[in-house]
């Protein structure tokens, strides 16, 4: 009978370990279901022109910065890639292509200004 | 012997209450960083949570399902690529949840016919009513934008990133040009198909998925240069010289790009 006493100290001591786990497992799956994105935004197909080097994140955590500061370069490059498609399916020649690039990069400060004036408009309480 | 065994049970009872008070007393360093990065994702302190889980990520006895944990939090904060990688690298089986967020993960990065099938496979599994519901959504938001056949600045876009994602991240490099090769089976004239499939052969074998390889190309009906090398690769890999001497040779005689390798690999394969 000795030995169930072991038995049941080992099994006790063995609870308490895994309980942690447990408990962290269960806390992260109530917190996933709780976060999940459960209402995506619609799509279109990417194409090479207007292939960004990072996705858009709606969901990603907002780092201090105005939703303007962040959406806006991102317009931009839709923007200048966007002008750049319609230059090289025309058929367009070189010239225009950089003609295509400057307007773009125009449309890029252009944005950037914008976004830097409402910043300055709407400052941010500092942390 | 009665009373043994009564105290073999508040010992149990005993420990297993320490264990739920959660508190400072906690039985492994590892297991306190785990629960304290959980309630920090859980309150949306997700760089808190990020740091917490790196912890855990470097200790001995880190959970097995870590992806569980570092994926979602690594999507929350809009890195995107890294939760890939820390969902497609993981070892364990990924249970509902981390399955669906692996979904949103790859819709995030454009993934489409990934996420696709990651959002069906996880409806046929059974979900939860709400999660059910959002994985319909994603499933027909993904299908009316490929009501058309998909043109080739598509597949220009998933290829394009696989291949500059290559050398510096296969495990990336790998989905995208999973991506592309799907999104060419869709379309209705072969486009870039034979460099894809070979880039794609080649990152695989990079990270370690051999058989994936030889399933991809042993059946290739037009094989480049390139798709038998990577196909050589993973059959040596796998340590099967049958097939991959052959090919080796082939390589060797051709005296092209990898003849070198492919008679360093020549000389590994057993007899």
């Amino acid at each position: 009978m000795r030995h169930l006493l072991f038995i049941s100290a080992f099994l006790g001591f063995l609870a308490a370990g895994t309980a942690y786990a447990d408990d962290a497992h269960a806390e992260m799956a109530a917190a996933l279901t709780a976060q999940a994105d459960l209402h995506p935004v619609p799509i279109t197909l990417p194409k090479t022109s207007a292939a960004p080097r990072h996705a858009a994140a709606p969901s990603a955590v907002k780092r201090g910065s105005s939703p303007h500061a962040t959406a806006m370069p991102d317009n931009a490059r839709a923007a200048a890639a966007q002008t750049q498609a319609q230059a090289q399916a025309q058929g367009t020649s070189q010239a225009l292509a950089h003609q295509a690039q400057a307007a773009a990069s125009a449309a890029a400060g252009q944005t950037q200004a914008q976004a830097a004036k409402d910043r300055a408009s709407h400052p941010h309480p500092e942390k | 012997m009665r009373s043994l065994c009564v105290a073999g049970l508040v010992i149990c009872v005993w420990t297993h209450a320490r264990a739920d008070d959660a508190g400072p007393a906690a039985p492994s360093a590892t297991g306190r960083h785990l629960l304290t990065g959980v309630r920090a994702f859980k309150d949306g302190r997700y760089e808190e949570a990020l740091v917490e889980l790196r912890v855990v990520a470097r200790a001995p006895d880190a959970p097995a399902d870590l992806a569980f944990y570092l994926g979602p939090t690594l999507y929350k904060l809009g890195r995107h690529r890294e939760a890939l990688a820390s969902f497609v690298t993981s070892h364990a089986t990924p249970d509902a949840l981390t399955a669906f967020y692996l979904g949103e993960t790859c819709y995030q990065l454009k993934l489409y016919r990934k996420a696709r099938a990651v959002f069906v496979g996880l409806r046929t599994r059974g979900l939860g009513p709400v999660l059910d519901e959002a994985a319909a959504r994603y499933v027909d938001l993904i299908d009316a934008a490929y009501h058309a056949e998909p043109d080739t600045s598509t597949i220009d876009y998933y290829a394009g990133l696989g291949l500059e994602l290559a050398d510096g991240n296969p495990v990336v490099a790998a989905e995208y040009l999973d991506e592309a090769r799907q999104v060419e089976a869709l379309a209705k004239t072969r486009y870039r198909h034979g460099e894809i499939v070979a880039a794609l052969g080649k990152a695989w074998n990079a990270t370690g998925h051999a058989h994936a390889t030889v399933e991809l190309l042993a059946g290739e009906p037009s094989p480049t240069a390139e798709t038998s090398w990577q196909l050589a690769r993973a059959y040596a890999a796998l340590g099967d010289g049958v097939p991959a001497r052959p090919l080796l040779e082939a390589i060797v005689n051709a005296r092209g790009a990898n003849a070198a390798e492919a008679a360093a690999l020549l000389m590994t394969l057993k007899p």
